[in-house]
């Protein structure tokens, strides 16, 4: 046995002898030697090892306690690359949005008449914006005035049709 | 001294310099500290394991998970205290519940091994010896798990109350009554041996 040992008690009498003999008798000595002692330490070691690198990494340990042992893994300071950041709003951006369109149908359904009367304006009023437009499109582009119809756009108009006395080249 | 018995070094009422130094660099996650503060210890507190359990490989299995629990706690613990004593009442309350559930679920008492050692076998006739390993074992076994636990650090292991109390956290009175009633009752049992003793 390698611990110091403390010198058994001096018996005093016979009494405390025979009393000393038979608890000695009876309890038995601690089986140490029956112990693998390198084993035990060496064993002991390794599954000391996580409490001793939380120990070492108290902050890391407080955050990730479901993952310790990944991140105790890196002396350096925890930084996430851009894609973790990226993936992270992006979660927080898809919520809002499904949230925010959730919103909008239940404002949508809860006042439907005044939202139809909206759409019926929005059509009638639309065509004659298109046709205004394009009519003031097509005036500004080609001089077109007012009376312009479809038969004067493909007839030839009286200018057209008369050749110029003196002239025998017609594209003159 | 008869050989084999573990856990006799006194427990230091306050701790060294390098031990505290060691507790210190345990706090911060040394291995090679919690090596050597485990190889100082690991002996005594296998032997007040096995005190209480009987049983080798759970006293075994039992102090390595009083040191991993010591080690999940040690942030708390105050370096200027003394490790030994809060460590051994960790080993202390965790023998005492496993035996507490081992009871639970075998209901009977169980008998303690023998010791074969000649060493103290040699100074009793075979008949005295048979006698004397009847009662005591009776005695022993009849006595509560903390009385029992007590006489045998005080009687073999040699510790003195203070160092008991501070283990099974309890007042050194209070020890020191456990101590005698349990003596008391173990004299009882060897009364007629001590009667007839020269």
């Amino acid at each position: 046995m390698s611990t110091p040992e403390r010198p058994f008690r001096r018996p005093m009498h016979n009494a405390t002898t025979s009393y000393s003999r038979a608890l000695l008798e009876a309890s038995g000595p601690v089986p140490e030697e029956q112990v693998d002692w390198t084993e035990f330490h060496a064993t002991l070691a390794a599954r000391a090892e996580l409490s001793l690198a939380r120990l070492r990494h108290p902050q890391l340990a407080d955050r990730s306690p479901g993952h310790p042992v990944v991140a105790l893994a890196s002396d350096a300071p925890a930084v996430l690359p851009w894609w973790q950041h990226a993936a992270r709003w992006s979660r927080l951006v898809v919520s809002a949005s499904v949230a925010a369109g959730i919103a909008l149908i239940m404002v949508v359904r809860s006042s439907p008449k005044e939202m139809g009367e909206t759409v019926v304006a929005s059509a009638v009023v639309v065509p004659y914006q298109v046709e205004g437009t394009r009519a003031v499109f097509e005036s500004a582009a080609l001089g077109r005035g007012s009376n312009w119809t479809m038969d004067s756009a493909l007839m030839p108009s009286i200018a057209e049709l008369l050749i110029p006395v003196g002239r025998r080249d017609g594209s003159r | 001294m008869v050989g084999g018995f573990g856990g006799a070094a006194a427990v230091p009422s306050e701790p060294h310099g390098d031990e505290r130094e060691l507790v210190i660099r345990v706090q911060h996650g040394d291995r090679e500290a919690f090596d050597e503060l485990a190889r100082r210890h690991a002996r005594r507190a296998f032997a007040i394991a096995y005190r209480i359990l009987r049983h080798t490989q759970d006293a075994e299995d039992l102090v390595q998970d009083a040191f991993i629990a010591a080690l999940d706690g040690i942030g708390t613990f105050d370096p200027t205290r003394p490790f030994a004593p809060w460590f051994f009442k960790i080993v202390v309350n965790r023998a005492l519940n496993a035996v507490s559930a081992r009871s639970t679920r075998e209901r009977h008492v169980t008998v303690t091994p023998l010791w074969n050692s000649e060493a103290a076998a040699v100074e009793f006739d075979p008949a005295e010896r048979s006698e004397i390993r009847q009662r005591f074992q009776e005695a022993l076994s009849a006595l509560p798990q903390q009385q029992r636990l007590i006489v045998e650090m005080s009687d073999i292991d040699g510790r003195s109350s203070t160092e008991i109390g501070e283990m099974l956290d309890l007042p050194r009175g209070t020890v020191r009554w456990h101590l005698h009633q349990a003596r008391k009752t173990l004299r009882v049992a060897l009364a007629g041996l001590l009667e007839g003793t020269p």
